[in-house]
């Protein structure tokens, strides 16, 4: 039944180029705008402590001296703590039902949205947020992809007379 | 945060209620051919790419004859199919509902807040449990579709 002759190989091969390649686009994309935000973030000025006054790096998150949490001005699409959706249901919905392993990293994102919404840090939760939210589409589509493929073998098979 | 409720009130809800609208649909229609069907007898459903490309179970494998056997209502055998999915399924089913309420309200409800560790130990056990469900020794065995 596991014998893989030529025409199995082909579509093997197939299937694999077309998770391949939108995959390593995926992770050249998220490459590129970790970078720039690396980038951004060293360009912005120091942060000052609520407390104690004592003068921060930028990308710090608790004071230096004294520990406390350092708040930063709230980008204006994030209201409020609460609000920012971890994406939590829709990843153990791909990770079961798209059986594609991208499940896994949007399961990942939705933990430390979670982790960082406790934390106080709604910056990375944000960001951690439309990340979840990513690898949710990935897998829904790398699934739908598979699913397209798998129906046009089909309908080549029907017409070609032979029965799956 | 007012301001921003307002200034997309109209716009945002009608969206939110068309998605929540669609959602239900789609789940309806699911519903309807997991029950039909039988995933283990019919073309109709697409093959896990995972399993085809592989040969190995991935953590969902199973789950579609699983739904199709707890509509029937044979718990046991929906169980022993795919665990994880039948574990997950309430809290799957209650972010459906609250979805769909959301839509019916207009607004989205205020989500549950699940702890960051209770999520990384899901984690840990979906990926413990597709590990595990691929050994073919007795004990782990079961855990196969």
């Amino acid at each position: 039944m596991f014998g893989i002759g030529l025409p199995e190989a082909i579509i093997i091969l197939i299937i694999l180029i077309i998770i391949a390649v939108p995959a390593a686009i995926v992770i050249l994309v998220i490459w590129g705008t970790r970078r720039r935000a690396d980038r951004s973030v060293k360009d912005q000025h120091s942060i000052f402590c609520t407390r104690c006054g004592t003068q921060n790096a930028a990308i710090a998150s608790h004071c230096d001296r004294c520990g406390t949490l350092l708040l930063r001005p709230q980008p204006s699409g994030i209201a409020a703590g609460a609000e920012v959706p971890n994406y939590l249901a829709q990843a153990i919905l791909v990770a079961i039902f798209c059986c594609v392993p991208f499940g896994i990293p949007a399961i990942v994102f939705a933990a430390q949205v979670n982790g960082k919404l406790a934390a106080g840090d709604y910056q990375g939760a944000g960001e951690a947020s439309k990340k979840a939210k990513m690898w949710c589409w990935i897998s829904f589509w790398v699934g739908l992809g598979c699913g397209v493929i798998y129906l046009a073998f089909v309908i080549i098979g029907a017409m070609a007379g032979r029965s799956y | 945060m007012d301001e921003v409720c307002v200034s997309k009130s109209i716009a945002g809800q009608r969206a939110l209620r068309l998605k929540s609208l669609a959602v239900f649909v789609v789940g309806i229609v699911a519903f309807y051919f997991l029950y039909t069907f039988n995933p283990a007898s019919s073309t109709l459903y697409v093959p896990c790419p995972f399993h085809a490309l592989t040969g190995l179970y991935c953590p969902g494998c199973g789950s579609l004859r699983s739904l199709h056997h707890l509509l029937h209502g044979n718990l046991t055998i929906a169980f022993w199919l795919n665990p994880l999915m039948v574990v997950s399924l309430p809290f799957l089913g209650c972010s459906f509902l609250s979805y769909i309420l959301g839509g019916i309200r207009g607004r989205p409800l205020p989500n549950i807040f699940v702890p960051a560790s209770y999520i990384w130990v899901y984690l840990g056990v979906v990926l413990l449990f597709w590990g595990l469900r691929n050994i073919s020794a007795y004990p782990f065995s079961l855990l196969a579709p």
